[in-house]
């Protein structure tokens, strides 16, 4: 703010303390009767644009932006999306997090669909993303969309409960060079260079190289809990304006990393399952084309292939993945009163898996096809007031063959500062290539002694076995969503849903077989399971003062199911709380406030409680020249270090660390 | 020294906000859509439309509207507000359709491959075209407002203007920079 405003303060402080009636600002008939000239001299503000804006969206949509990234502090996409309402968000440890939305939370999480500028980050390997592969120069983030609630008409199976869509800058805005470089004492050390520039007349580019190494956190027992790891990833992207209707974008990344743990492997003899400290190198790369074509103001149609490789050498086994992908959308106006989407798309997958300690893959090499089309149908019903969307998503997988999903959607807008919607949707998640072809060594009971003939129990294994006829889950979903802006400062979205699942993932036991002594007991997937969920997701901004805005979340997660799904399944957080409080203390001066609670929790298979904790981030940043930013971000305060989430198998509980990092950036 | 003074004062403000007193505080200054629309009301009033134009067909003139509930908020102000024999008439567009209804389309936000579009589908068209920033005139628009650290700049991109048979004051052009002159 600038300075002219400092003998405001006195007075407004003055206001405050007597508590007296606010001077309205002036009234919008005065600043009619300014001329041209007054008015291009007025001192404007667009501070509460975002508290006022009401998205138009029939779905719980909600958008971090590039300034709320850079004002979190988060160094990682995960991190970052701790910012959205009803995201349940849990680092496991160092390397790993769990990450969904409207519960079934878990390292294999398995029903949020990921989306990097178009590129699926959704592994048919697990039915799940793996976030510590996921990554992007989080300073050329345009922004990050958050939908809760099905989105499988538009963006096809396993977009169950949710779908993320990481949206990069176009290269025209990221021109000329940037620089960052800090460290601290979780975040031991990162930086990052990327550079824009005009190749002609027509075509804007941008390179960029990043790394990053973090250290480990601490066992739930105490002790170090070797975790620690790092990263190197680079990539470009080059946007080309070929004609006044043709658009083409062509980008790609390369990543490589080490990703240490102690890992509980289960053995034959003593102690049967023991501990060692195992390095998961992991690389991969993708490219990426894109053409966009625009007929008129109101049809447009976009072409896209992606092609996405990564290799993971974990202890489990070693896998590497190949994915094409074709996708093509067309947009077009129907008469004056339907705005139609549709597409189709072929996604072909060939994976090699060489098996590890833990498991095996039968067949160990697989060729999978996925062919799908979709149309949705906007109507508008009143105009400016009442829309109706019907569409529907049509797939074919290899794993569960044809699958429809659609939804309907209406939305009503009785009033510019009021929205209203509703929704039904069908959206299924299809069944892994692990959960079809796996053996999974999970645990070993010790020898039991018992007090007859033979006198002891032999070693049994218990080896997690995937089922060929393994088949999709499903959920019906409806929603219901209002939107509103309460004052010119202060906006208010909040969703409420009831989530019904059917063909959840069971266990039944196999048949038992000896082996050298060995008991080998068997456990089959199955979709004996069901449940319903249901809660509502807040979201609030006040613009408060034009230098001081608040962002507050709060959702609630109610589940209903039985006593064998709860163990399968889980018990995500039912509560969550987020309030963040961004203060300008002067232009060149921000100060960041985020204060998190989130209520306990009960991994999956019963492996852990987590207990519900509450805890802070701090951001101060000064920019003391053009271009240059130093900042100091203290990262859960609260405790030393706290417990968030226990992995499914292989793991030993972790607590995440407090941490403090100071950063510099440079825009040249 | 002053700065100190001024980001402590701040922090005693928040510090008071905290202890209970939650009252807003109203800034000097104003928001941007409301001084967006009202100088799109007075670019409305320097600008004449050829004789062959709607624009005298009778006597509403008509503002198509592209933008968020905001901006369509900030926009009441001007609807329905006279000047000289016309009342300006302010219709809000959920739909890039019937374009030709229009004497003047203001937008707010678009992608830049529907923009280029509208821009040549209304060639030579006598519809006013005003958008939020530079780049809108530089891409083929008539009026392009972009706030620069806080003030409003005026840029008209007088070919397009003149391509489309309108005529644009040359008191506010005094006020603008000219761009395709």
């Amino acid at each position: 703010m600038n300075k002219k405003n400092l003998l405001g303060y006195p007075i407004s402080i003055f206001t405050l303390l007597f508590n007296v009636v606010q001077a309205e600002p002036p009234a919008q008939q005065d600043v009619l009767d300014l001329s041209v000239e007054e008015l291009l001299n007025l001192e404007v503000t667009s501070v509460s644009k975002k508290a006022q804006s009401l998205n138009d969206a029939a779905a719980a949509i909600f958008v971090i932006t590039n300034e709320d990234i850079r004002r979190s502090g988060a160094t990682s996409v995960p991190e970052a999306l701790r910012l959205a309402p009803g995201l349940d968000v849990a680092r496991i440890d160092s390397n790993k997090w769990a990450v969904t939305v409207r519960g079934f939370n878990g390292r294999f999480a398995n029903k949020l669909l990921v989306l990097i500028d178009g590129r699926n980050a959704y592994t048919r390997f697990y039915a799940g993303v793996y976030w510590e592969n996921q990554d992007v120069m989080l300073e050329d983030v345009e922004r990050i969309e958050i939908i809760r609630g099905p989105g499988a008409t538009l963006w096809g199976a396993n977009a169950v409960n949710g779908v993320i869509n990481i949206i990069t800058k176009h290269s025209s805005d990221t021109q000329g060079g940037l620089v960052t470089a800090g460290g601290g004492t979780e975040e031991q050390g990162f930086g990052a260079f990327r550079y824009g520039g005009k190749l002609n007349e027509d075509t804007t580019g941008r390179v960029y190289v990043k790394g990053f190494k973090r250290d480990e956190a601490t066992l739930q027992t105490g002790g170090e809990a070797g975790d620690d790891w790092d990263k190197v990833q680079g990539g470009f992207r080059i946007d080309s304006q070929w004609s006044t209707e043709d658009e083409l974008t062509v980008q790609g990344d390369l990543y490589h990393s080490n990703i240490n743990q102690l890992s509980v492997i289960p053995q034959t003899s003593f102690p049967f399952n023991g501990i060692e400290k195992t390095t998961a190198p992991s690389y991969g790369g993708n490219l990426l084309g894109r053409l966009q074509h625009t007929f008129s103001p109101t049809s447009e149609y976009s072409l896209q292939f992606y092609y996405d490789y990564y290799n993971r050498d974990d202890v489990w086994g070693k896998e590497g993945r190949n994915t094409l992908d074709l996708d093509f959308q067309h947009r077009f106006m129907l008469l004056d009163w339907h705005e139609i989407v549709w597409g189709f798309g072929y996604r072909y997958s060939h994976d090699d898996f060489k098996a590890g300690r833990l498991m095996s893959l039968t067949p160990d090499s697989r060729n999978d096809q996925l062919y799908s089309a979709f149309v949705q149908d906007e109507m508008t019903l009143i105009d400016n007031t009442l829309w109706l969307t019907l569409g529907s998503k049509f797939e074919h997988n290899d794993y569960s063959g044809f699958e429809a999903q659609p939804s309907a959607k209406i939305m009503w807008a009785p009033h510019l500062q009021h929205r209203l919607w509703a929704a039904v949707s069908r959206a299924v998640r299809t069944p892994s290539r692990a959960e079809h072809d796996s053996q999974l060594a999970l645990f070993f009971l010790p020898p039991q002694t018992i007090p007859y003939f033979p006198y002891q129990t032999p070693p049994t294994e218990l080896v997690l076995q995937g089922t060929p006829s393994y088949d999709s889950e499903e959920v019906l979903s409806y929603e219901i969503g209002y939107r509103t802006t309460i004052s010119q400062s202060l906006s208010v979205d909040i969703t409420a849903f009831y989530n019904d699942y059917d063909n959840l993932r069971s266990h039944v036991f196999g048949e038992a077989s000896f082996n050298n002594g060995l008991l080998i007991q068997p456990i089959l997937l199955s979709n004996q399971n069901s449940a319903k969920t249901y809660g509502f997701e807040v979201a609030t901004v006040w613009q408060m003062l034009d230098w001081w805005r608040w962002d507050a979340n709060y959702s609630l997660l109610k589940a209903d199911m039985d006593a064998d799904t709860l163990s399968m399944m889980g018990a995500s957080p039912q509560q969550r709380v987020s309030l963040r409080g961004a203060l300008s203390l002067e232009h060149d001066v921000d100060l960041d406030l985020w204060l998190r609670y989130v209520d306990s929790s009960i991994s999956i298979g019963d492996v852990g409680t987590v207990k519900d904790y509450l805890t802070m981030d701090i951001r101060l940043a000064w920019r003391p020249y053009q271009g240059i930013e130093l900042s100091l971000v203290g990262q859960n305060l609260l405790d030393q270090h706290h417990f968030e989430y226990q992995q499914e198998t292989l793991t030993l509980p972790t607590e995440i660390d407090r941490g403090m990092y100071g950063k510099l950036l440079w825009n040249f | 020294m002053n700065r100190i003074t001024n980001a402590s004062l701040r922090l005693f403000i928040a510090w008071s906000l905290i202890n209970g007193m939650l009252q807003p505080v109203y800034a000097q200054t104003l928001e941007e859509h409301t001084v967006l629309a009202a100088l799109t009301f007075n670019i409305v009033r320097f600008t004449s439309w050829p004789e062959s134009s709607q624009a005298h067909a009778n006597d509403s003139l008509r503002l198509c509207l592209v933008g968020n509930n905001v901006v369509q908020q900030s926009f009441l102000s001007i609807d329905g507000k006279t000047f000289g024999k016309k009342t300006l008439q302010v219709i809000n567009l959920s739909r890039l359709r019937n374009l030709e209804q229009c004497q003047v389309l203001y937008i707010s936000e678009l992608k830049q491959n529907l923009l280029q579009q509208i821009f040549i589908e209304l060639k030579n068209e006598p519809i006013l075209t005003i958008g939020e920033s530079h780049e809108f005139a530089e891409l083929g628009g008539m009026v392009g407002l972009e706030n620069i650290n806080g003030k409003i700049d005026l840029l008209v991109n007088l070919g397009a203007v003149r391509q489309s048979s309108l005529n644009i004051s040359s008191r506010l052009l005094k006020l603008a920079h000219i761009i395709n002159d």
